[in-house]
């Protein structure tokens, strides 16, 4: 399962200001590219997705706060995208605002219904949902006077639009890659200055910004307490960056030095070699164009057929091969905070587990190695978790930034 | 390594933040990963050997940010599997983790004064015709114990090295030069000296193809950008082009007027790149026709582009493609970056491009009249990033009086960003901005 277990705690760390030590630039986002990420998600994701989903109209009415306030803009209204042919979607405002420049047409909430008749859509997506309560926006008299307004005809053909906001949300555009990798850099050099915070024997894992954990050799784990960090220690550190509404959070790990111990020992140099290989098998077998749960299958039979185990759940598993090293997935949705659990998901739970995995998708490549020790008795195992930013091309997997390199050595 | 500075590009630039040593190394990891296999494989390349001679700083090597190095003599050997092994010797490496081997396979292969010196103690009765025998001692066991069947080497034998309008920054060199390419041939032997093809294509495809990481920093390099320019209060008749800071206006007859005391007047457009703004004239409540019409064009010039550029072409091919797509949407496609007054139709617009290479040099498509041959045949490859330069011109007749000399025409140069993926092309980062402020 996720490290990512308390979201909410995670996004006040989010929106924490950032270290002051800072070398790289604090992440901006300007009007200008806020409104080039919205168009470009319109010029270039909008088209693919309704014809992934084989939708000819989407009507998004929004009232409140909605998944899609930054695509559509905040102002309540009746959004509607049709496939008119051709490479672009037409877009339409009835009863709202918009941006001009963005938006091609204009109108009052009572002029929806010949707008829909004109264009005579086949199938018409409306945003609600059956299967997952966050795109079930749609308020019920919205939706009651929108079928109502539609007539019978019309009304037939509205299905969920649940599936394609996740991919809309899901698509992304160069502009936001862009943007993803520099605030994979910024969370990466805010990891690198809370390890150099850390005296051992002093500092507390309270006393560092981020989700900070140890596990001690029979996987307790100690998480942002008052424990205070000794040598020997293995420490987990997720931390992240965010502007607006873009975000990211990476991982780093770090080992303290025992008392004569000049670099990594062996059995820590050996968890980072299979974090490594690992890494290799990810990077070889994950391509778009399938499910997250296919691809997780995928890559079961592939750490199997190199001598891993599986596992389901974060923890380690003392009825597994006791030699063999445990390995969990949780490879979720990354680079913007609404879709980071409702996109595709290469992971044991999730409902974007379903879900396709889009060209140029962006996520965590966050994973968890328990590597036993036999030598030290039986159950006990080191435990490091991998969580960076990653991303889906036809290639297979990329960095966009600068993935960890190294189990960091703390003196 | 230091003074590593001047072989990174562009967007790779220090003046870029992102551009960190970190950030770059990974880069150039990515590349050696993702691309270096796919190239060699599909210019059936088994062995890649790349010379830098020492003591030149690098020089105008094409690929030493590529490689992190100003000088050494690199091996990339396609030994099967996923991976090309990749060896440095004599080669200071900014990035020593990016290779399996960086080492010297003799010590004596940079030449230098004590290297020469330990050389002679070491081996008082060797019969050496020249200390260049030394160059690449060592060498042709490395190469005979993988036995390659095709050995690139950086040498050209029929790109041209043409240098003019955007290649300042990284022209095509001409490589190894030709005492190291003899020394290396009697180092190789006679059977492996034979296997020796020009790597010029190699190193072409290799620069051309970027990786998801490059556009990330080709996007941080203006993602503040696009803003424009805000004029402010501009009181025609009393505010000077000194005041603010501008250099030229265009005035209502289509002439350009200039000079710090120049008095704003009505039917002005002022400004450059950085903004514009257009003064009304008396009655007037928007922007002239022309100046619409100007706006139109340009709009519909911009979606031609997005619509038609698309991986896998040749960058002749796209041009030939943009041309036919302009015509057929009214325009006149123009080779020359100048408003041509004696065309059949002077009343259509006029449209120039040169969507050249950017981020990382122009060794790579360029959809454009200019520059050599190769750069039209070269194929635009996934995250292909580039300039959107284009030049509009738009004929004006109510101008009649101007003294524009080529002929009564509004013009623009524009020099945004572009990537291409398997969507077409995408914006990396805000355009420089077009709109134009209404001075009341």
């Amino acid at each position: 399962m996720s490290k990512l277990r308390n979201l909410p705690a995670l996004l006040c760390v989010l929106i924490l200001p950032q270290g002051l030590s800072s070398q790289l630039p604090e992440p901006s986002a300007s009007r200008e590219l806020m409104k080039l990420i919205r168009n470009e998600k319109f010029e270039v994701i909008l088209p693919q997705v309704m014809r992934d989903n084989q939708i000819d109209m989407w009507i998004h009415m929004k009232g409140g706060e909605d998944p899609l306030d930054f695509e559509l803009g905040e102002v309540p209204g009746a959004y509607i995208f049709t496939d008119r042919g051709g490479d672009r979607i037409e877009r339409a405002v009835f009863g709202g605002r918009g941006d001009e420049e963005l938006y091609d047409i204009f109108g009052a909430k009572t002029e929806i219904a010949q707008f829909v008749s004109e264009r005579d859509p086949n199938r018409i997506a409306l945003n609600y949902s059956q299967e997952n309560p966050g795109f079930n926006t749609i308020s019920d008299t919205d939706r009651t006077q929108l079928l109502e307004a539609l007539g019978e005809a019309y009304r037939e053909r509205v299905v969920p639009a649940d599936r394609l906001i996740a991919d809309f949300l899901a698509g992304r555009g160069m502009a936001e890659i862009a943007l993803y990798g520099r605030l994979l850099m910024t969370s990466s050099e805010i990891i690198d200055g809370e390890f150099d915070k850390i005296v051992p024997g002093v500092t507390t894992l309270k006393d560092l910004s981020g989700n900070v954990f140890v596990r001690d050799l029979d996987g307790n784990e100690e998480n942002n307490t008052d424990y205070v960090i000794q040598p020997g220690d293995l420490i987990g550190l997720l931390e992240g960056a965010n502007v607006m509404d873009f975000s990211e959070h990476n991982g780093g790990i770090a080992y303290v030095l025992r008392e004569g111990e000049t670099g990594l020992p062996p059995e820590i140099q050996s968890i980072w070699e299979h974090a490594l290989k690992t890494r290799e098998i990810f990077r070889q077998n994950i391509s778009a164009g399938r499910t997250g749960a296919e691809t997780l299958e995928t890559l079961i039979g592939k750490l199997e057929e190199a001598g891993y185990v599986y596992i389901d759940e974060d923890r380690y598993d003392p009825e597994a091969d006791p030699v063999k090293t445990q390995v969990h997935i949780d490879f979720h949705g990354l680079g913007r905070i609404v879709s980071q659990e409702e996109a595709p998901r290469i992971s044991p739970s999730g409902w974007g587990r379903d879900l396709n995995i889009p060209l140029y998708h962006t996520f965590a490549l966050e994973y968890m190695i328990h590597m036993p020790v036999p030598a030290w008795g039986k159950g006990k195992h080191l435990y490091i978790c991998l969580h960076d930013g990653a991303m889906v091309t036809e290639r297979g997997l990329e960095f966009p930034a600068p993935p960890a390199q190294e189990i960091r050595v703390i003196r | 390594m230091l003074n590593i500075g001047d072989a990174n590009y562009g967007t790779f630039d220090d003046d870029n933040p992102y551009a960190t040593e970190g950030m770059l190394n990974h880069v150039r990891r990515e590349r050696f990963y993702l691309i270096l296999p796919r190239v060699m494989q599909e210019h059936e390349v088994d062995m890649w050997i790349h010379v830098i001679r020492p003591w030149s700083w690098g020089g105008t090597d094409p690929l030493r940010y590529e490689f992190g190095s100003k000088s050494g003599v690199f091996f990339f050997t396609d030994r099967g599997g996923d991976g090309i092994e990749r060896v440095v010797f004599e080669g200071e490496v900014q990035d020593p983790g990016a290779y399996d081997l960086v080492g010297e396979e003799s010590r004596f292969i940079s030449q230098q004064d004590y290297e020469l010196m330990d050389y002679w103690i070491e081996n008082p009765d060797s019969d050496l015709e020249s200390e260049l025998d030394l160059r690449f001692l060592g060498l042709g066991d490395f190469v005979a114990e993988r036995d390659p069947k095709r050995i690139a080497v950086n040498y050209v034998e029929s790109l041209s090295l043409a240098e003019g309008s955007e290649t300042f920054t990284m022209a095509l060199g001409d490589g190894i030069s030709y005492t190291d390419y003899v020394q290396l041939s009697k180092a190789l032997g006679e059977k492996y000296a034979e296997r020796m093809v020009s790597a010029e294509h190699l190193i072409l495809d290799y620069l051309s193809r970027r990786v998801a990481s490059e556009v990330v920093l080709y996007g941080a390099a203006r993602a503040s950008g696009g803003e424009g320019r805000r004029f402010g209060k501009i009181v025609p008749g009393v505010t000077t082009l000194g005041d603010l800071g501008v250099r030229s206006v265009v005035d209502k007859d289509g002439n350009e007027r200039g000079g710090d005391d120049y008095v704003i007047q009505r039917g002005d457009l002022i400004g450059d790149w950085q903004g514009k703004a257009y003064v009304l004239r008396k009655g007037e409540t928007e922007l002239p026709s022309y100046f619409q019409r100007f706006q139109e064009d340009n709009r519909k010039v911009r979606d031609i582009l997005r619509k038609n550029i698309k991986v896998g072409l040749t960058a002749g091919e796209t041009c030939d493609l943009l041309a036919r797509k302009l015509e057929e949407a009214g325009f006149i496609y123009t080779e020359y970056q100048e408003y041509n007054k004696y065309v059949e139709h002077p009343e259509k617009t006029q449209v120039h491009l040169d969507l050249h290479a950017e981020g990382k040099g122009i060794l790579a498509p360029r959809i454009s009249p200019m520059g050599p041959k190769w750069h039209w045949n070269m194929k635009i490859q996934l995250f292909h990033t580039f300039a959107v330069e284009y030049m509009i011109y738009v004929p004006v007749p109510e101008w009649d009086r101007g003294n524009n000399f080529t002929g009564q025409q509004l013009s623009d140069a524009y020099h945004d960003g572009g990537v291409v993926t398997a969507r077409g092309m995408e914006i990396p980062y805000p355009d420089q901005s077009q709109r134009i402020e209404i001075i009341q």
